[in-house]
């Protein structure tokens, strides 16, 4: 009997990979550890399947360079085989930051951090002005849920949050909550702002930065 | 709107962006040539196509070559791409493709013709050849219907004729001496292009018509210019160029698994189908650089699954040496192999056990018809016990499900055929019962499904009609009223569908200008259900002032210029017309491998062939 061990693998993906799916992303994955040759183990039954587990899926259209996900493997694989076989097998615009043995659970994270930058052509400076206002007050927007739209304030959810006029862009960073059950999606703050700016940012790239901890400490 | 933007909106990005794990990027300005392969169907079609896959290797195994994809761009990219004035691009580059000095166009089914036009205008291409300037990309057609592609041939610089691996290079090869060298006009290359063998320019043969509308004459505009074009094939496969890397797709896509091309051509010539004929004659690889084939593709794409690939792979002659090779590596490393084109009468218990997907998936068979009659008649070789036999095999192993592929309006069809579709259906479901070991309280489910027979050039059919609309619709309904029992489900084909591709089938270069006001009032994506207007196409005919049923339901004259007489396929009209009488006669005939009927294929060569008559 093969006794597995659990590795976790901290990577990046932008660019281009901003577009693709949760779904497709577990796909290339799966086929970069088979030509990674990393000994995986797999489910049982009539169609089986690697373990693997991702942490906080990610909307189309954000960047990272802070993605987990969590490979269940044989024992005998190595956390620095896997960083450099698994790296020299992904897209050009995927990288391995680091694989190592975690002692922390998926299900501890509860804030993740993003950059955007908003450009608003010349109406940026007045936008950033206008996010200092509004994502620092009560602040409702219609979510979508599994049972329909509603209205809720996303005030409280918005952990912590810095807006600034640079690059000519409307520049956000905050913290968001990323729990399983408050888990808010940073195009609800840029949603916000296009409405009241009056029109949609001409360009804008959203990067997640990091997740931490409930007391704030970086999540690894 | 910037893209970035505007692939926030569309549906499936991963369809427009490139940078997938195994695409070629080149230097540009180390690159020579310049070739944007375009699939003119949706990403994930075109990403499925072997042939793609394959030219792509074996043109940027070309140093300075680069090689690029274009696919069609689903409608809700395609109208922010006229709104933001974007042209189409090639996915590795991003630039846009008047960049290029060729745009290859794979034609896999009439039915994409439509998306041709459509991409050359969202390219800014011109879309009629006489209207490009010398600046401007070679348009090039390759594939299946370019055998005949009069229909497009307006739009198009010129086209390949056969196996592409040997002879794009060479084109590319002409393109870039004649520029180096200054010599390169777009009038001077073209009839340079038309001496290589296998090419194809329409713009250099005059075509006459008889009063009845039938072809009178091909006449080449140059004597230098061959009369007729011979299909070029690769005559020893196991020494071909083989991609040993291939793009892996972000978006899943209709076959996303490698696939293994186990051999070309087919021993069975079948009489209503056109690939086995055009892919004559069968030459096969060997096991052995199969095995290392599929090894090295494994390892290189990390795909979980082999999918055996040819017209009918239980035909090949080394079939179980090939998957006992496999097996011992493949299992153990989790990959399942699958064979898509099994044969009723070579389904055995034994390969059962080997093939993970059969286990796991549905069973297939197509007897093609209802009536032994029917089955000798258009050569399908297959008897009912063979089939009844396999289905008791798939139903010993725990199976409650199959599915018979069948074709309606076949040449001879009588009503007693049609009655036998419902006939062999329910015996198969009897043999269902048979089995005494059969899951209790579980029914089996016999699922039908029945295509409209399309005459297609270079078939023994070629010549026959398709029947009209009013009486395809007839038989369905009759077929739908002789099924009585609940365990059997009958699907069938669109026949509006069918009648479309029969047209554009056996069409000749009158059909250019229907393509190009087709193109004008928006018709695009035939292929898909959503898309296809059977009565828009319809009112282009009659504004055209062309019948269609002059192409489609018409039996053509067995001493009439057929509009692709102009190509030489190897196999002679002579035994094609032996094949249409014996079809009358309900008689059939030996397969490659029992006995050579001297079809004229092995006039092109080959290695690993079964043709015992040298020429």
């Amino acid at each position: 009997m093969v006794q597995p061990k659990t590795l976790r693998v901290l990577f990046e993906k932008t660019g281009k990979l901003q577009y693709i799916s949760h779904l497709d992303l577990l796909r290339t994955m799966q086929t970069a550890l088979r030509r990674a040759k990393v000994k995986m183990m797999y489910s049982e039954g009539f169609n089986p399947h690697m373990k693997i587990n991702f942490a906080l899926p990610l909307s189309i259209g954000i960047e990272s360079v802070y993605e987990f996900m969590d490979i269940k493997t044989e024992g005998s694989v190595r956390a620095e085989d896997v960083k450099e076989n698994l790296g020299k097998n992904l897209p050009d615009d995927m990288k391995i930051i680091d694989v190592y043995e975690a002692e922390s659970k998926f299900t501890d994270i509860k804030y993740a951090a993003y950059t955007m930058y908003l450009d608003y052509g010349e109406e940026s400076e007045r936008a950033a002005e206008i996010g200092k206002r509004i994502f620092n007050n009560p602040l409702v927007v219609t979510k979508k849920t599994k049972k329909g739209e509603k209205d809720i304030d996303i005030q409280p959810m918005i952990h912590g949050v810095d807006v600034s006029f640079e690059y000519g862009c409307a520049l956000v960073k905050c913290v968001l909550c990323a729990d399983s059950e408050n888990y808010l999606n940073p195009f609800y703050l840029t949603g916000a702002l296009d409405k009241e700016v009056g029109f949609e940012a001409h360009h804008r790239k959203v990067l997640r930065t990091g997740a931490y901890f409930a007391d704030d400490k970086l999540f690894k | 709107m910037n893209l970035e933007n505007i692939l926030t909106k569309v549906m499936k990005p991963g369809r427009y962006i490139g940078g997938e794990y195994g695409q070629t990027l080149k230097d540009k300005a180390k690159v020579k040539t310049r070739f944007a392969f375009c699939f003119p169907d949706s990403y994930e079609i075109g990403m499925s196509n072997l042939g793609i896959r394959i030219l792509y290797g074996v043109l940027n195994n070309i140093d300075d070559v680069w090689c690029e994809r274009v696919y069609a761009p689903w409608e809700d990219m395609e109208a922010e791409m006229r709104k933001n004035n974007i042209p189409l691009w090639a996915v590795e580059s991003g630039d846009k493709l008047l960049d290029f000095d060729f745009v290859g166009f794979t034609l896999q089914y009439e039915l994409c013709y439509s998306n041709v036009l459509n991409m050359l205008e969202l390219a800014n291409i011109p879309l009629m050849s006489k209207d490009r300037d010398d600046s401007m990309p070679l348009v090039i057609g390759g594939g299946p219907c370019s055998y005949n592609a009069e229909p497009i041939a307006d739009f198009f610089d010129l086209f390949f004729i056969g196996e592409g691996e040997e002879a794009v290079c060479e084109i590319v090869a002409l393109h870039k001496e004649m520029k180096e060298k200054g010599t390169y006009t777009r009038k001077d290359f073209l009839h340079e292009a038309a001496k290589i063998e296998g090419f194809y320019v329409p713009s250099l043969y005059d075509v006459s018509y008889n009063e009845d509308g039938t072809v009178k004459a091909y006449t080449p505009k140059y004597d230098d210019v061959p009369t007729k074009i011979r299909k070029r094939i690769i005559k020893d496969l196991d020494k071909v160029y083989f991609p040993d890397k291939l793009v892996m797709p972000y978006i899943e896509t209709v076959h996303d698994r490698t696939m293994l091309e186990v051999y070309r051509g087919c021993i069975r010539g079948c009489r209503f189908c056109q690939a086995g004929m055009i892919y004559r004659p069968i030459r096969e690889k060997s096991p052995e650089v199969l095995n290392k084939q599929a090894k090295c593709l494994f390892e290189n794409t990390g795909y979980d699954e082999i999918s055996l690939v040819s017209l009918s792979i239980s035909d090949y002659s080394k079939i179980n040496e090939l998957t006992d090779d496999l097996l011992k590596w493949t299992d153990e490393n989790m990959v399942s192999l699958s064979l898509p084109s099994l044969r009723a009468d070579s389904f055995t218990k034994e390969l059962m056990d080997k093939i993970s997907t059969i286990r796991t998936g549905g069973i297939t068979f197509a007897p093609e018809a209802g009536t032994q009659r029917l089955r000798d008649a258009i050569n399908k070789n297959l008897y009912e016990e063979d089939l009844l036999k396999a289905c008791g095999v798939a139903f010993k192993a725990g199976k409650t499900q199959v599915k018979l592929y069948f074709m309606m309006g076949l040449p001879t069809e009588e009503k007693e055929d049609l009655d036998g579709i419902h006939a062999l259906a329910k015996r198969v479901v009897d043999t269902y019962y048979a089995n005494p070991d059969r899951p209790k309280g579980k029914s089996p489910k016999v699922t039908i499904s029945a295509a409209c027979f399309i005459p297609k050039p270079f078939t023994a059919f070629q010549w026959e009609k398709q029947e009209d609309m009013d009486t395809l619709l007839e038989k369905q309904q009759y077929i739908l009223s002789t099924i009585t029992d609940r365990k059997v489900k009958f699907n069938y084909h669109d026949a509006k569908v069918s009648r479309l591709e029969a047209v554009f089938a056996r069409g000749d270069r009158k059909l250019c200008n229907v393509m190009l006001e087709g193109h004008k009032a928006g018709l695009k994506f035939d292929a898909w259900d959503e898309y296809f207007d059977y009565e828009k196409w319809m009112s282009v005919f009659e504004k055209c002032g062309i019948d269609p049923a002059f192409y489609a339901n018409r039996e053509f004259g067995k001493d009439e210029v057929l509009p692709w007489d102009i190509i030489d396929i190897g196999v002679t009209k002579e035994f094609l017309i032996r094949e249409n009488q014996k079809a009358h006669e309900s008689k059939t005939t030996p397969n490659c491998r029992e006995k050579c009927s001297a079809c004229g294929a092995n006039c092109l060569g080959g290695e690993k062939t079964w043709c015992n008559q040298k020429h």
